[in-house]
């Protein structure tokens, strides 16, 4: 007797609940019942393309799922005007896309309160999570990525044939933009990546204490040229393009990240640190047209699964070294080498 | 010894020049709104928009005098709509100061995505170089030679101001009403002179000098603007103000103070490997507590002038 009625009222709950779900899906069905035949895919950039990096390799992703997915694809440029990502979000959805895909963690805040308003929409967030029903979120390894410019200083450091600039100090640098866990995620894999080549090279390590103080950052990194360092690796934002303009000062070399900044000072500038947003991206509207893209879900992407990449300024780096460089990234691929990670960033990349 | 050594190395001494200089012209700039009774808050703005119309002046023009000259124009209009804001709109000063600064944060980023299609900053391919410092054999000079050698013009240009700034404040008749005009603005008006227009010249002189500071910040090593390279580096060269209680020659002690704390910092950083959140405070506990030493210093005087005799109250 006790349990029946108890039975009764979760099972109420239940219908309840899946009448609310049908509610949402028939709320949905306009949207997709046109779509069920062509997969049509909106991009909205929250900045400009033409960047050289992050936004043009998302553009990248959304081209190849045009050619090889047959879908039909829309690009929506949000301009630097932050106040207008809200809108031109809310202008993609709900408008018979099957996928809305967009992208930094700027516009995560403007995505999170746009997925509510459009709960039948889906959509792709890459570099940032947001924990939505109808949002598959892409985060990406960036240990992994400086593990790859750890590698390639310290074959600076050690191939002073390839590397003219280079003394043969066996001395790198890493000068970072704040002493917080997600730069010191950057630092520990640098570290790990110089010292896989050889244990015996020294990492110079300094934090500016600001991602917009260029000056701060040139000043640390001349003095770590002054120690001898052969590259440094800039992961400190805005305050790294006073680290690549130092390298540029006293004719060594250095490293970019997050946007190509191979071409700012190309006679310094060996590679930038980049996420392969287009690969990420590409992947997940693959999985979105097969119906099986898991939403409310952080696909994790590393060098494992091809996320991450080193662009290699090739006036610089010969191709011996981007061969030797591969085969680096191929150990991390095979799980020979691990590269360490700080928390909250200590991910392992999906599939 | 041999990390003293490595501390107190010869490219320390640039860097306490790098890091004072751009303090210094910001601050001297400041030291004469300060003197006619105004806090300028508006600094770290005037310094930034000289940064960014210089590195934008520098490149379309590829001369660098033009383009100095577009960082104090720069810096000079902006504290137009400063002092016209507050001086002759009555806005509070601090107000209109916050402005200055969230404006100029903004139209710099504004300027940069319309002009250069790039959000955070703009480095160009060529950008003409200001003139260094050459010392020749005098570059053998201990800290001295090694600290000015290889820096651009306007670092001289700084320190001649530190002089300059002093003549004009306490040996001109202009630097007089400055300091009346602050002092007690009755007595000016009473004298039958005009406190406003008194005001403005102080105003006008804080932004030409902030834009300076803004083109040695940008050109003097980087070549490039970034948006929000100041850092915050106008309100420390407000801290410095205070530090000098606005003469010249006190003001260039603490932007000293500030460099010299901040490029210590910095070796102590990668020498010595001590955590950097720590030691990014020493520039500010520096400013703190040569802040604090003043009137510490003056209390114990006092104490001692007062156990010795009465002629105390006469200072009471």
């Amino acid at each position: 007797m006790g349990h029946k009625p108890r039975f009764k009222k979760s099972a109420r709950i239940g219908a309840a609940l899946a009448a609310m779900t049908s509610l949402v899906a028939a709320w949905g069905i306009p949207a997709t019942a046109a779509s069920t035949k062509t997969f049509k895919v909106a991009y909205m950039v929250p900045g400009n393309l033409g960047d050289l990096g992050f936004f043009d390799s998302g553009e990248k992703g959304i081209t190849w799922a045009h050619q090889r997915l047959g879908a039909i694809v829309k690009t929506v440029q949000g301009t630097t005007d932050t106040s207008q990502w809200t809108p031109d979000l809310k202008a993609v959805s709900g408008q018979g896309y099957n996928v809305v895909v967009t992208g930094s963690s700027q516009v995560a805040q403007d995505l999170q309160a746009v997925a509510k308003q459009f709960p039948a929409q889906h959509y792709i967030m890459f570099d940032d999570d947001v924990a939505a029903p109808n949002v598959a979120s892409i985060v990406y390894l960036q240990n992994d990525g400086a593990f790859l410019a750890g590698v390639l200083s310290a074959l600076v450091t050690t191939h002073t044939k390839q590397f003219p600039l280079s003394k043969g100090s066996d001395v790198v640098g890493i000068v970072g933009g704040m002493n917080i866990p997600v730069i010191r995620d950057f630092v520990v894999g640098f570290v790990k990546g110089a010292h896989v080549v050889n244990p015996k090279i020294k990492v110079l390590t300094s934090y500016v204490g600001s991602f917009t103080d260029p000056q701060t950052g040139y000043n640390q990194a001349i003095e770590m040229y002054n120690q001898g360092a052969d590259a440094i690796f800039a992961a400190a934002g805005g305050s790294g393009l006073g680290v690549l303009k130092a390298s540029a000062h006293v004719n060594r070399y250095s490293i970019g990240v997050d946007s190509n900044q191979n071409g700012l000072y190309p006679k310094n500038v060996l590679a930038s640190d980049l996420k392969n947003v287009d690969v990420s991206v590409f992947d997940l509207l693959k999985l979105a047209k097969a119906g099986t893209l898991k939403y409310n879900h952080q696909y994790v992407y590393g060098l494992s699964n091809n996320g991450i990449a080193l662009l290699l300024n090739n006036k610089l780096v010969p191709k011996s070294i981007s061969n030797a460089l591969a085969a680096y990234s191929a150990k991390v691929t095979s799980g020979k080498v691990n590269v360490p990670c700080v928390p909250p960033y200590c991910l392992s990349a999906s599939k | 010894m041999n990390t003293l050594g490595q501390i107190f190395n010869n490219s320390l001494w640039s860097f306490v020049v790098l890091d004072t200089t751009t303090i210094l012209l910001a601050a001297l700039g400041g030291a004469f709104t300060q003197q006619a009774n105004i806090l300028n808050v508006a600094l770290d703005g005037m310094m930034l928009i000289g940064a960014f119309a210089g590195i934008a002046v520098g490149a379309a023009t590829h001369s660098i005098a033009i383009a100095v000259l577009a960082s104090i124009g720069a810096g000079l209009v902006l504290s137009l709509l400063f002092g016209w804001a507050s001086l002759w709109l009555g806005a509070d000063f601090i107000v209109a100061g916050i402005g200055i600064g969230l404006l100029t944060s903004g139209l710099s980023v504004f300027l940069l995505e319309r002009l250069y299609h790039s959000e955070g900053s703009y480095t160009p391919t060529t950008f003409p170089n200001l003139p260094a410092i050459h010392l020749g054999p005098l570059v053998h000079i201990p800290v001295i030679g090694p600290a000015l050698e290889g820096q651009s013009i306007l670092v001289v240009v700084a320190i001649l101001l530190v002089p300059f700034c002093h003549w004009v404040l306490y040996h001109t008749r202009f630097g007089t009403h400055v300091r009346a005009v602050g002092e007690d603005e009755a007595a000016v008006v009473a004298a039958g002179l005009r406190p406003r227009r008194i005001k403005m010249g102080a105003v006008l002189i804080s932004g030409a000098l902030c834009g300076l500071a803004g083109a040695e910040l940008a050109m003097g090593t980087l070549d490039q603007f970034v948006s929000g390279m100041t850092a915050g580096r106008g309100f420390i060269a407000l801290a410095a103000i205070f530090v000098g209680r606005a003469t010249p020659v006190g003001t260039f002690v603490g932007a000293l103070v500030f460099g010299f704390a901040s490029a210590i910092a910095n070796q102590l950083q990668q020498v010595l490997n001590l955590p950097s959140n720590l030691l990014f405070m020493v520039p500010y506990i520096a400013t703190v507590v040569v802040l604090l030493s003043r009137p510490v210093l003056a209390a114990y005087r006092l104490k001692r002038k007062a156990r010795q005799g009465p002629e105390v109250y006469a200072g009471a």
